[in-house]
C-alpha cells in the first residue's frame, strides 16, 4: 500500500515492466559500457575502495602516523565492553523511537486531512519546508528557542532546562528532529493514505460502529504499515544523525545525546583512534543494511498483498 | 457532520499546523530586525520597539561571508552539474544496453545507495588526504560528483522511455551518443531538473564532509562559516540569524520554484 518504487508502472503491471526493462534495444550496439565507465571509475575510487578500507581499518590500530598495525578483533572487543558505545546505541535507538512514534501518528492524521482537503500541494509543500532548510540554520534557531530565558520557556510559561538537563536534552533534540522530518513522514503517509477507501469509514459508521471502534478496527490496522515504514526511515535517520546533536548539544550533557555517527566522528577526528572508529563504522554499516533489508522485505510483502 | 463544515475544520487545523511549523522561521526572521538585547524580551508574536537593519550590516561585516558564499556556489554548482550528467549517462547505460556484469554493477549501485555516508567517512578522508585534496574545493567536489540515488532514479525513468523511439532514431542513422543527446536528455528533462535541485540542496546544506575536509577559512562553505561565526559570537543571536537567513535564501528560492518536483520526488522514491 505504500509506494516506494520510482516507476509507477512496476506496480500496475507486475512482471510486465520488468521484461520490457531487460529487453535490449536493437541496434544500439555495445557502447553501454562507455556510458557507465566514468561513473563506475568514480564509484570505485570514492565508494568501493573506502568500503573495503573501513573493513580493513577496523582490524588495525592506527593514529594516522606510520602504518596501520593489525590487531585482529581487538577493536571490536574493546567497543563491545565500552559504555560510551552502548550509550550511543541506546541514544540512537531512543531517538528513532522518539521521532517515529509521534511522527507516524501526526503524519497519519495530517495525511488523511491533506488528502481530504483541496489544498494538497500547498500544505504538503509547507510542511516539507523544514527538511530542505539548511540544518545548520535550523539548529541555530532551535538553540535560541531552547535557551534558559528563550522563547519556548516564555511562550509556554515554564522553566525547563531543555538542553542542559540530562532528562530533557534527548527529547528536545527529538522535538527538533520531528519538526524537521514530519513533512517527509507525512508525504510518505500520504502515498499510503491515497489508496485507502474512504467508503470503509462511511460503511462502518452506517453499520453503527462507534468512534473508538472505528479507530480500533479501521484506523489502527491501516496505520500499522505506515507506522512500521516510518519507524524504519526514522531508524536510518537516527543512524546518520550528526549535525544536529553535534551543534546543538555536542552530545551532552554527559553522553545524553551522543549518537553513533557522532561517536565515529569523535573517535576518528578528535581522538585519532582510526581503528576503533572504523569498527564502530562497520557496526553502523551492518545496522543500516539490516534496516534496508527489512524495508525491502516489507515492501515486497505489502506489494504482493 | 455536513461536508462543508468538515472541510472548513480540516482547512483550519492544517492551517494552524502549518503556522506552528513555520513559527520558528518567522521568529528568526523577525529577530533579524530586532536589536539583540530585545530578542528574548519581545513576545514571540509581537514586534520589537523599532526595526533596524543594523544586524545585517554588522553580521555581514563580521566575517568573510562573501567568500563562504562564493565557495558554496562553486561547490554546489559543480556537484549539481556532474551529478546530473553522470546520472543521466549511467541511467541510460543501465536501462537500454546489455553488457556482461550489468546486474552485478547495478547491484553495486544499490548497495552504494543504501550505505550511510558515515560508514565510509574515515577511509574516504584518508584517501582524499593522500590525494592532496584536503582543504581544497576539489576535495569537496570530486568525491560528491556521482550519486547512486541519482543513477537509480534516472535508470528507473529512462526504462520507461519506449524502445521503439530509440530504434526509429537508430534507423535514421543516429549514433548511441546522439540518441542520448537528442532523445533521452530532452525526455528526461523533468526528473533531471528534480535531481539537480536535490543535488544542489544537499550540497548547499552539507556539513559533515566539509567539516572533515576543510581546515582553513579560505575553503569554508557557508554552513562551516556560519558555525565558526556562531562559535565566536555565541550570544549575538540577531547577527547570527541575519547571516544565516541570508545564506538560506538560495534554498528558499529553489524550493519555491521547484516545489512540485521536489515534493513528488520525495514522495515516490521513499529515499531522501
Amino acid at each position: 500500500m505504500i509506494e516506494v518504487e520510482s516507476n509507477p508502472k512496476a506496480r500496475k503491471f507486475p512482471g510486465g515492466d520488468k521484461r520490457k526493462k531487460n529487453r535490449r534495444v536493437n541496434g544500439l550496439g555495445s557502447s553501454g559500457l562507455m556510458f557507465i565507465a566514468p561513473t563506475m571509475l568514480l564509484m570505485t575510487i570514492f565508494f568501493l575502495l573506502p568500503l573495503v578500507g573501513v573493513g580493513y581499518l577496523s582490524f588495525t590500530q592506527w593514529s594516522l602516523v606510520d602504518r596501520p598495525k593489525f590487531v585482529g578483533l581487538q577493536n571490536y572487543q574493546s567497543i563491545l565492553s565500552n559504555t560510551q558505545f552502548w550509550s550511543a546505541v541506546t541514544v540512537t535507538g531512543k531517538i528513532s523511537l522518539y521521532m517515529a512514534i509521534p511522527g507516524a501518528l501526526f503524519a497519519f492524521i495530517l495525511a488523511i486531512m491533506i488528502n481530504e482537503g483541496k489544498h494538497t500541494n500547498f500544505f504538503s509543500t509547507v510542511i516539507l519546508f523544514p527538511l530542505v532548510f539548511p540544518s545548520v540554520v535550523s539548529v541555530f534557531i532551535w538553540e535560541a528557542m531552547f535557551t534558559g530565558d528563550g522563547v519556548l520557556n516564555s511562550a509556554l510559561g515554564v522553566h525547563v532546562k531543555w538542553l542542559s538537563s540530562t532528562d530533557w536534552a534527548l527529547p528536545s533534540l527529538a522535538l527538533m528532529m520531528l519538526w524537521t522530518n514530519l513533512g517527509y513522514y507525512t508525504i510518505i503517509a500520504l502515498a499510503g493514505v491515497k489508496d485507502v477507501p474512504v467508503e470503509l469509514f462511511d460503511a462502518a459508521s452506517i453499520d453503527g460502529a462507534g468512534y473508538l471502534k472505528r479507530i480500533r478496527w479501521i484506523t489502527l490496522p491501516l496505520m500499522r504499515p505506515i507506522l512500521l515504514f516510518i519507524l524504519m526511515i526514522a531508524t536510518s535517520d537516527a543512524l546518520t544523525l550528526f549535525i544536529q546533536p553535534y551543534l546543538l548539544t555536542q552530545g551532552g550533557p554527559g553522553d545524553a545525546t551522543r549518537t553513533l555517527s557522532q561517536l565515529i566522528y569523535q573517535t576518528a577526528f578528535m581522538y585519532t583512534d582510526v581503528g576503533k572508529a572504523s569498527s564502530i563504522a562497520v557496526v553502523l554499516l551492518f545496522a543500516a543494511l539490516i534496516v534496508a533489508g527489512f524495508q525491502f522485505k516489507f515492501f515486497n510483502r505489502e506489494k504482493e498483498a | 457532520m455536513p461536508r462543508k463544515l468538515t472541510n472548513i475544520i480540516n482547512f483550519a487545523v492544517l492551517f494552524v499546523v502549518s503556522l506552528l511549523i513555520m513559527i520558528p522561521l518567522f521568529w528568526a526572521a523577525k529577530s533579524v530586525f530586532t536589536p539583540n538585547g530585545e530578542i528574548f524580551t519581545t513576545k514571540l508574536l509581537s514586534l520589537p520597539s523599532h526595526l533596524s537593519l543594523q544586524n545585517i550590516r554588522d553580521g555581514l561585516a563580521a566575517a568573510p561571508f562573501l567568500m563562504y558564499f562564493k565557495n558554496s556556489v562553486i561547490v554546489a554548482v559543480s556537484i549539481t552539474a556532474t551529478v546530473v550528467v553522470t546520472s543521466a549517462m549511467t541511467g541510460f547505460g543501465f536501462s537500454k544496453f546489455d553488457f556482461r556484469g550489468k546486474n552485478l554493477l547495478f547491484g553495486f549501485i544499490i548497495a552504494a545507495m543504501l550505505m550511510p555516508f558515515q560508514a565510509i567517512l574515515i577511509p574516504l578522508f584518508i584517501e582524499v588526504k593522500y590525494l592532496g585534496w584536503l582543504d581544497s574545493l576539489k576535495g569537496l567536489i570530486i568525491p560528491g560528483s556521482v550519486s547512486a540515488f541519482g543513477i537509480f532514479m534516472m535508470r528507473q525513468f529512462i526504462s520507461g522511455i519506449p524502445n521503439e523511439l530509440i530504434e526509429a532514431a537508430l534507423i535514421d542513422g543516429c549514433s548511441a551518443w546522439k540518441v542520448f543527446k537528442r532523445i533521452i536528455v530532452p525526455m528526461a528533462k523533468s526528473p533531471l531538473s528534480a535531481l539537480g535541485a536535490l543535488a544542489f540542496l544537499a550540497s548547499w546544506n552539507n556539513y559533515l564532509w566539509p567539516l572533515v575536509v576543510v581546515q582553513s577559512e579560505e575553503s569554508m562553505t557557508i554552513p562551516l562559516g556560519l558555525s565558526a561565526f556562531r562559535g565566536n559570537n555565541a550570544t549575538a543571536y540577531s547577527q547570527i540569524f541575519a547571516v544565516s537567513l541570508i545564506a538560506a535564501i538560495p534554498v528558499v528560492i529553489l524550493f519555491v520554484v521547484m516545489r512540485r518536483q521536489i515534493v513528488s520526488s520525495f514522495a515516490t522514491s521513499g529515499i531522501k
